[in-house]
């Protein structure tokens, strides 16, 4: 069965071309583009993992990293985190919120597929 | 070869612009500057792959290369940014000064960088090094660019073999390190050039880089009171000797140097 995956980015071209590498490999995508509309969107539906950015107007990754893995029914639910920031301390906090995995941008395709794959599978074992 | 303890003449001052609210408006330009410049770049990276994913099985091989050098060329772009981001931001951070375990950062440096020495067959010999007062964190990256380059600038008929030793203490109160290798070395009459941003002695084809690294290492070594200079014979190998005070006595910062 197809994984539903919600992507959540405020750079819509981003969104769409996430989208579209991850059509193309089978998964079921959503898009969100801030925290908000995330958290809005995973109260509707659920979803097999998140892929998500860091920084976004108003509600950040972080904030619904928090608040997403605060809930009892979502705490389950692998987040991939998506960073361009280069310090260290940002893949701790990722790490500490209780993401499965931190990409650092910019990254290729195949690592992308890997890291989801892997969170999947893990997330599975548990 | 002969290594000869080397004793550097003077200190390099840091530029005028380096200083106080100046120095806050450099680093915040270079950060705004940094995730500006690296957006679009990340883009080409992800359609320039999804491109080469979707659309190259009905491309020519040349069509491919193309393609294949198109998201190079923006890899490295995208490193050269976070360096230059990085080398900026060295001047003006206050350091967090506490015990450090040199042995214990130099085997956490070897340890992240397994891959790459498996795929050279490089041999790095680690001596006993001191504890100092020093912001671990720096340290590491320190001794990780020294090694990344021992092990980037190596021979290519020779496997690489890299030691990292301390030398008996010279000066009261100081630490000397030294880590050497027998890559390819570098004339003794570039060794101060090598230190400076972006001066390069090979090209970009040859040594992947981006012309940051040991400008970044001379940063971390003078924000906490040291010095380190360079010793090199072509053909022959590096020597890379870092003098650094054992307890830092304040919070580290560019500006503070000492006579070595």
């Amino acid at each position: 069965m197809e994984k539903k995956v919600l992507i959540v980015d405020d750079d819509r071209e981003m969104c769409t071309v996430l989208g579209d590498i991850l059509e193309c490999h089978h998964y079921q995508v959503n898009v969100a583009y801030d925290g908000l509309q995330a958290i809005k969107k995973t109260h509707e539906q659920k979803f097999d993992l998140i892929l998500l950015d860091v920084c976004m107007p108003i509600f950040s990754g972080f904030w619904f990293c928090s608040a997403f893995k605060n809930k009892p029914d979502t705490k389950n639910v692998p987040i991939v985190i998506m960073s361009g920031l280069p310090t260290e301390k940002n893949e701790e906090q990722a790490a500490n919120l209780g993401a499965i995995a931190y990409l650092k941008k910019p990254f290729k395709i195949e690592l992308l597929l890997k890291v989801l794959a892997k969170a999947l599978n893990e997330n599975a074992e548990n | 070869m002969n290594w000869k303890r080397h004793k550097p003449n003077s200190f390099p001052e840091p530029p005028p612009w380096e200083t106080g609210v100046e120095k806050k408006q450099l680093e915040l330009f270079a950060d705004v500057a940094s995730h500006d410049l690296r957006e679009p770049l990340e883009k080409i990276i992800f359609f320039g792959d999804f491109i080469k994913q979707r659309y190259g099985a009905g491309m020519d091989e040349k069509g491919r290369d193309y393609l294949e050098r198109m998201i190079g060329s923006a890899m490295r772009m995208s490193r050269l940014i976070e360096d230059i981001l990085e080398f900026s931001r060295l001047t003006s951070r206050t350091f967090e000064m506490k015990p450090v375990d040199l042995m214990g950062i130099v085997r956490e440096v070897i340890s992240d960088l397994e891959v790459r020495i498996q795929e050279s067959n490089a041999l790095i010999e680690v001596g006993k090094l001191p504890a100092i007062t020093a912001d671990s964190k720096q340290i590491y990256h320190l001794f990780l660019n020294l090694i990344s380059n021992a092990i980037k600038f190596r021979k290519k008929e020779e496997s690489p073999r890299i030691i990292v030793r301390s030398l008996e203490e010279e000066e009261a109160g100081h630490v000397t390190i030294v880590v050497e290798d027998n890559g390819i070395g570098f004339e003794q009459q570039f060794a101060d050039q090598i230190f400076k941003p972006f001066e390069r002695l090979h090209s970009q084809s040859d040594y992947e880089g981006s012309g940051l690294g040991l400008s970044i290492c001379q940063r971390i070594v003078m924000a906490h009171g040291g010095c380190i200079n360079a010793r090199g014979v072509a053909g022959k190998g590096s020597m890379f000797i870092i003098t650094l005070p054992k307890v830092e006595k304040e919070a580290g910062r560019g500006e503070k140097s000492f006579d070595c």
